[in-house]
């Protein structure tokens, strides 16, 4: 404070003040974090701003649809409206936004409450996948050895069974009633965790190697040293360095099950009715491709849009991560 | 490995349905006499008409897998799972392995572009069209398909099935098309086959089938072209952006060798490395592989096939398609670890 009486401090005047100088370093320190730098980088980028938006509001509507549709997606009332614009396959219209299906459902409730299903399914399915992918890599990463080998050997099994064929086989059991225990799940639970648990087979395959990696630096063995756990050690010292590649990844993942989830439904396996998905829409519209193609390209490029953005969005966070690939 | 999937996929489907109650519902309106000779012939019980339990129905099961016998399939009694399986095969593999063909050879290409001129209009019209590949669902893009090439739009292809019917070809003028070729042949071969004119015949017929098949086939193998495409070509790119930043591109360079030949001779093999790791998975699905599509365009073949045989729940085919499909993926992906090593000879098995 006792040098320059003048206006303003300089920069470098403040830099040789003690206290300022704690507290710049400490500002500067939280400015150069990870995190913050990948955040800046992504703002930048205008593409992936605006997916980000598109992406937030496929998820505003999938949480504040019931205040905005006038009939419950699966309401038979649309289907009696024959003169009022309701009725089995119509256009869309002032009272239905959306027009109405083969079966007479709204098509407008039915696409927004589909971003729900599709979110949802999306989100948790992850959710499910990282949380075992990650968890058996950490172990599998960090005891190696035998551990390791099964875990492997597990992960192998789960690549080579194809997901898609026993979904399908699940699913129609289910819709025989022969699935025992499992009967009392609908579509959507089903699929949702089927794809949580085909998914993370390659995730903890990728994790494994990097835990492998990050557990062989010297500040681990510093940490341990020190007398930390191995829990601690895993969950706090190298979960942390792993994370980079497993957050692009779950945007990955989270556009894949979107993806999947659409597929399963499109294939018509289950209740049209009561399962609301935009896949399924696409399904009911085929037999009226010819003259209601609105029906199809509605849903159809719902999910395209979303997945589309999940993408960008992801790609942008890999770009963030990884600068040397921007150059 | 092979044990282990073939108990995974045997005690998934046993566990989630029961094929003894599902085979009994079945032939339940049967005569008792009749209906103990159809189950003993589905392997589910013996001789003298008790129930075989599961642990050995798996070992008899696995034994005839391995001897090629899939069993008898529910739906179409008496009729072999494998005769019913090599119905649909031809047109499934014909679609599959065509599309597998283009898309890999077309991503490669666009793929080398893309990173060559990277940051240049091409990169960012490749890679959103990449992109797009990614994340449109393939029954949307095959939908759209339907709705632009087809009845509804330019009325360029035909937008469901494999083949037309012969009364339309016979109707288009080919008095001789009223037979598939393949049953002119096996009738009339063996009799007419000093005949010129039958010759003709036989050609023109085989000639305009082929032409109708063509033109079936080509909207499912664009849909799913453009859908396998995307990720080949962004995995392309991407190991291409890397290599070209290696050392060896630069010390290339510096020798004056072209570019064409920097890129054919140094850069490819090591771009193929990661991509045949993908293909041995893709090859692995390609029996199954597209459901979806063949749903979308009506399509005859394995994936229609197996959907149909889970609505009914004909359990001696799900299961026999599953094995070979979880079979073919193991193999291919040995295939593609063999095939490591001649493409990179750092490696050895």
């Amino acid at each position: 404070m006792a040098t320059s009486p003048g206006k303003t401090k300089t920069l470098d005047e403040s830099l040789t003040d003690g206290l300022d100088t704690d507290l710049q370093a400490r500002v500067a320190q939280q400015s150069t974090n990870q995190w913050v730098l990948v955040g800046q980088r992504i703002k930048k980028n205008r593409i992936a701003t605006l997916a980000f938006y598109y992406v937030l509001l496929n998820i505003l509507i999938a949480i504040l649809f019931p205040v905005v549709i006038a009939y419950a997606p699966n309401s038979r009332q649309p289907g009696l409206d024959r003169r009022f614009g309701g009725g089995s396959s119509n256009f869309p219209n002032l009272k239905y936004p959306g027009g109405t299906d083969v079966l007479g459902l709204d098509t407008f409730s039915r696409g927004l409450a589909g971003a729900q299903t599709s979110m949802l399914v999306g989100v948790l399915s992850t959710t499910i996948s990282l949380l075992i992918g990650v968890t058996v890599g950490l172990y599998a990463g960090y005891y190696q050895g035998k551990v390791e080998e099964i875990a492997m050997r597990i992960t192998d099994l789960f690549l080579a069974v194809p997901f898609l064929i026993i979904a399908l086989i699940l699913l129609s059991m289910i819709n025989r009633g022969q699935a025992g225990a499992l009967n009392g799940l609908d579509h959507v639970q089903i699929i949702t965790i089927l794809i949580g648990i085909f998914g993370w087979a390659g995730l903890a395959r990728l994790v494994t190697a990097n835990v492998k990696q990050v557990s062989s630096f010297e500040y681990i063995d510093a940490v341990r040293i020190m007398g930390a756990s191995d829990k601690r050690i895993m969950f706090i010292h190298i979960l942390p360095n792993t994370l980079a590649p497993v957050i692009v990844i779950g945007a990955i993942f989270i556009a894949g099950g979107i993806l999947s989830e659409a597929g399963l439904a499109f294939l018509g396996f289950g209740d049209p009715v009561n399962t609301i998905s935009w896949g399924i829409q696409v399904n009911l519209s085929r037999t009226e491709l010819q003259s209601h193609k609105e029906q199809a390209l509605i849903p159809g490029f719902a999910i395209f849009f979303l997945v589309l953005g999940v993408n960008l969005f992801g790609d942008a966070i890999r770009d963030a991560l990884d600068p040397k690939l921007k150059e | 490995m092979f044990i282990a999937i073939s108990l995974f996929t045997f005690v998934a489907i046993n566990l989630i349905g029961n094929p003894v109650e599902l085979a009994t519902a079945r032939v339940q309106f049967a005569k008792d006499t009749v209906q103990a000779t159809l189950l003993r012939q589905y392997g589910l019980t013996d001789s003298q008409g008790r129930e075989i339990p599961v642990w050995k129905r798996y070992l008899n099961w696995i034994y005839d897998f391995i001897h090629g016998d899939m069993g008898q399939s529910y739906e179409k009694f008496p009729s072999e799972v494998t005769d019913n399986l090599g119905n649909f095969l031809w047109e499934t593999l014909k679609m599959q392995v065509l599309a597998l063909v283009l898309a890999f050879t077309i991503s490669v290409v666009i793929g080398i572009l893309a990173a060559y001129f990277h940051k240049t209009p091409a990169d960012s019209i490749i890679s959103a069209v990449a992109l797009l590949g990614l994340s449109m669902p393939i029954f949307v893009s095959g939908i759209l398909a339907i709705i632009i090439f087809t009845g509804t739009g330019l009325q360029w292809f035909p937008a469901a099935g494999a083949h037309s019917l012969p009364q339309l070809l016979v109707a288009d003028g080919c008095l001789d098309c009223a037979r598939p070729p393949d049953v002119i042949w096996d009738a009339e071969v063996s009799t007419n086959w000093t005949d010129p004119a039958w010759w003709s015949m036989f050609v023109n017929v085989w000639w305009i089938y082929s032409k109708d098949s063509v033109r079936h086939i080509v909207l499912p193998v664009a849909t799913l072209t453009f859908a396998t495409m995307a990720t080949f070509a962004r995995l392309t790119r991407s190991t291409m952006l890397e290599i070209m930043r290696q050392d060896y591109i630069l010390a290339a360079r510096a020798n004056g060798l072209s570019e064409y030949t920097i890129v054919r001779k140094h850069a490819l093999k090591n771009v193929l490395l990661p991509l045949v790791t993908f293909l041995g998975l893709s090859i692995g699905g390609l029996l199954i592989g597209a459901p979806i599509t063949e749903t979308v365009f009506s399509f005859p073949g394995l994936g229609n096939y197996f959907l149909a045989s889970l609505v009914v729940l004909d359990v001696p085919i799900i299961m026999a398609l599953t094995m070979i499909i979880t079979l073919m993926i193991l193999f291919s992906n040995l295939a593609a670890d063999i095939a490591y090593t001649y493409l990179d000879p750092r490696i050895a098995l």
